[in-house]
């Protein structure tokens, strides 16, 4: 091997500094610096808040100091790098084994003789790729997480194939890598972690695992379902994509609040396959994952099928549907927290109604208690172990799982980003206006809209402002309306066994007075919380939330207010693109006005009518009144993007 | 001012996303690190690598794998993954890849991908070999060699469920392993049929 090394490394160095000149100056002849080629392998953007540089913040990732901004000195110093001899010690260090897919287009683009440059037999690439053998590429998508607004955006991950495409001797899935994108927190301490989160001081880098590991983190351990969107590439784009992730291995990017997120990064590694893809441009702000997930279904990079991998929830709630009601029975006698008797519990029971009780049984305590991995249940363990027993004794195949969930398709939902525009008419006591609104929101769904592609309990809504003009013969004001910095409004509806919590979680700020009163814009800044149940499926839910809300106005002690309420709901989907939502909320409120606590009764209600067609545009019909005899309505039209 | 005032205001409700967040996760939290130290002690290796460039991927193949699990979840993660739009927080585990690698020479290396497989599957592996079905168990079957043709396959799943008892009795993955092994060793048909199973 040592031999093979030097194979044509007999000529000085001298020679090979011409060698590299005369390769640099043809570079420059046809400017080869500028080719899309080159810009997606240095993962070079241009965008709002990061201009012109390449989003790789570890320096071992150039050959040029500059090369993080600089694509000329970059290809130029690359060049060089690669007629340079190896070291005979480390042939791995090489540039034509750390940056294959780099070198590799350069001798082709600049048609280096072969001859000209060093020999190398690079094990470890070798051995890296060997491993891997990746045939084809899933972009994995991992659904909202109900229970954790952290992960209420979703989450996205390669997983990488080593067979091509479903049908006979497809190698099992589970046994194929994942490569995700993270950020790698570096310190512990509160104010700092919040700091750095905030201005991109985590580095994020790139992991490749077993896909079951995610598969449990995923599905088992968080409960989630998880989309695998198979994509349309060649071989030769496949080898390309392994190539670029061997050279990141171990770089860093830095991690952004809003726009270079993990999703967004994949997007940009996506695009490295096929320069011309334009999938991360398209991005110039925000991406949320699901968002990348429509972007790339949006290409031909999207092979058209879906596959589905239901979580622990989706698994338990689909065994439990099978059951009777007698059936069911047992089902809540076997997963009981107190002593049974299970020969008991099964006597005059055929073994196939038997397996399908304890599947749903097995199943329910593995979602209860977030059973994944090695981690077995602390309170069922027992319990756990005896039906599993049982089980093995009944040969009978668990019930087929339910295909896909169309509806709940992630890329079939609108865009997160919204802008609004409405036009309507407020009546109050003394006056009638004429209303224009525009709102803006960047993420991500309210209830009042169908739900197609989100989950049908879930609202999630952050940073929307609304801003009103309002128009009488006598006044004309323009304001902002509304601020909401955060809203979550869950809804699951209660299960025959389960019975979650439907919640509420609101942060805003509104105008203190009516726009009937003159004077100050004060604002008021309430927090809103509150638990509650909610019943029915998407075709009519209903929803009952008990709220507590405490706030502050800009006239500091005097008119700060503390008010106990609740809020009834219905929201019914006549079908995927219609929706209807009605609710009404009723507050008492305890207010310090004049040294005084001032008490008063406020009831609001408010009825919403939504059509949605494609994944962007929204109608809209509302009516809105309070006791204090205002009544708004109007029409609405939403733009998704 | 007022626009100084609104972005204190965003600010701190991200916070309170995050706090929000941190209870949920506290629990995975401690039950993370106590994995960490199990894992620690059983393997008693850790994240080696054979140097060079490839670091992150750790060694990205057979024998050296170790299973690092992910920095300990809270408020500092959950908040990380709010203010990203994502959770890409490695919160459950970070494993240096073993599996593709039953083309390796070395009968450690397969011996090793086995161990790590059951531990990081013991769960959902148990239910399935009591159904007598399921992914993960042919997924098993494959890095024993016992998924050559679907005879194979059903043979395995049939022995799984059938001597469930006995190869699930004791929790500690390296006793599935090897019981799995002795089992198969006794089984004419499989010990003929499981490839991966013959030159160990």
């Amino acid at each position: 091997m040592q031999a093979e090394l030097f194979a044509s490394d007999g000529s000085s160095s001298l020679a090979h500094l011409t060698l590299a000149d005369a390769s640099k100056s043809r570079a420059d002849d046809i400017s080869l610096h500028f080719s899309p080629a080159w810009r997606a392998q240095l993962f070079y953007v241009d965008r709002v808040v990061r201009r012109r540089s390449s989003l790789i913040d570890s320096p071992e990732f150039f050959f040029a100091k500059n090369g993080k901004s600089d694509l000329r000195a970059e290809l130029h110093a690359s060049v060089d790098a690669i007629f340079l001899p190896p070291n005979p010690q480390k042939p791995d260090d090489h540039a034509l084994c750390k940056f294959p897919r780099r070198s590799a287009w350069l001798i082709e683009n600049l048609q280096i003789d072969r001859k000209l440059i060093p020999t190398i037999y690079c094990r470890e690439l070798d051995q890296f790729l060997q491993r891997q053998s990746v045939k084809g590429i899933s972009l994995v998508f991992a659904s909202y997480y109900l229970n954790n607004p952290a992960s209420m955006f979703g989450h996205t991950f390669l997983r990488l194939h080593r067979g091509k495409g479903p049908g006979q001797g497809e190698p099992n899935a589970l046994l194929d890598s994942a490569v995700n994108f993270a950020a790698n927190p570096t310190t512990t301490n509160a104010l700092l972690y919040s700091w750095l989160g905030m201005t991109g001081g985590f580095p994020g880098t790139f992991s490749l695992m077993p896909y079951y590991l995610k598969v449990q983190e995923y599905n088992n351990s968080e409960s989630r379902d998880l989309w695998e969107y198979p994509l349309n590439l060649s071989q030769q784009q496949v080898d390309n994509l392994m190539l670029t992730l061997w050279e990141l291995g171990p770089v860093q990017i830095d991690y952004w609040y809003i726009d270079e997120n993990c999703s967004y990064i994949l997007l940009v590694l996506l695009e490295t396959t096929n320069p011309g893809m334009n999938l991360a441009s398209s991005f110039n702000v925000m991406a949320t994952p699901a968002d990348t997930v429509r972007a790339v279904t949006a290409t031909q990079q999207f092979s058209g099928t879906v596959k589905y991998r239901p979580s622990a929830l989706s698994t338990y709630l689909q065994r439990e549907k099978a059951l009777n009601s007698s059936e069911l029975e047992k089902f809540k006698q076997l997963i009981a927290r107190d002593e049974i008797n299970i020969d008991e519990i099964f006597s005059g029971i055929d073994d196939g109604k038997r397996a399908q009780i304890l599947d749903a049984a097995l199943d329910y305590i593995d979602f209860d208690e977030g059973v994944a991995g090695n981690r077995l249940p602390e309170i069922q363990k027992q319990r756990r172990i005896d039906l599993l027993k049982i089980r093995s004794n009944i040969r009978i195949p668990p019930l087929p799982l339910q295909e896909i969930p169309e509806k709940e398709r992630p890329d079939r939902g609108h865009w997160s980003m919204r802008v609004g525009f409405s036009l309507g008419e407020v009546q109050t006591k003394a006056n009638k206006y004429q209303l224009v609104d525009f709102d803006w929101r960047p993420t991500l769904h309210d209830l009042g809209t169908p739900s197609s592609g989100y989950s049908a309990n879930l609202q999630l809504k952050m940073l929307e402002f609304k801003f009103r003009h309002y128009n009488s013969s006598t006044r004309k004001v323009t304001r902002l309306e509304s601020a909401k910095w955060f809203d979550v409004l869950s809804v699951p509806s209660l299960g025959r066994v389960k019975t979650p919590l439907a919640w509420r979680l609101a942060i805003d700020s509104q105008p203190d007075r009516m726009i009937d009163a003159l004077g100050d814009d004060c604002y008021r800044h309430s927090m809103v919380g509150g638990a509650g149940v909610a019943a029915g499926s998407s075709s009519a839910k209903l929803y009952m939330i008990s709220l507590i809300r405490a706030s502050l106005s800009c006239r500091g002690r005097e008119g700060s207010q503390v008010a106990l309420g609740g809020i009834l709901g219905f929201l019914s989907e006549v079908n995927d693109a219609m929706k209807i939502s009605l609710n009404g909320i009723w507050w008492r409120s305890f207010q310090i006005n004049d040294r005084n606590v001032l008490v008063r009764w406020r009831r609001e209600s408010e009825a919403k009518f939504t059509y949605i067609y494609s994944d962007s545009h929204e109608m809209g019909l509302f009516v809105k009144t309070d006791d204090e005899s205002r009544s708004i309505g109007g029409m609405s039209y939403g733009f998704y993007f | 001012m007022r626009m100084f005032k609104y972005l204190t205001l965003g600010f701190l409700t991200l916070a309170l996303a995050g706090v929000f967040g941190e209870s949920a996760m506290a629990e995975e939290a401690k039950k993370a690190v106590k994995k960490t130290k199990k894992k620690k002690d059983a393997s008693g290796e850790t994240s080696g690598t054979s140097g060079g460039y490839v670091p992150a991927y750790g060694p990205a193949g057979c024998g050296l794998g170790s299973i690092v699990m992910g920095s300990k979840p809270g408020f500092m993660q959950v908040f990380a993954a709010s203010t990203n739009g994502c959770s890409g927080s490695q919160t459950f585990g970070i494993t240096t890849g073993t599996s593709n690698c039953k083309d390796a020479p070395s009968g450690e290396a397969s011996a090793q991908e086995r161990k790590v497989f059951v531990e990081m599957n013991y769960a959902q592996l148990s239910k399935e070999a009591s159904q007598g079905e399921g992914e993960v168990l042919e997924a098993f079957a494959d890095i024993l060699g016992c998924a050559e043709d679907d005879s194979d396959l059903n043979a395995f799943q049939a022995l799984s469920q059938a001597k469930y008892a006995s190869l699930f009795n004791n929790q500690s993955s390296d006793a599935v392993v090897d019981g799995y092994v002795m089992a198969i060793k006794s089984d004419t048909n499989l010990s003929n049929n499981c490839v991966r199973l013959q030159n160990n």
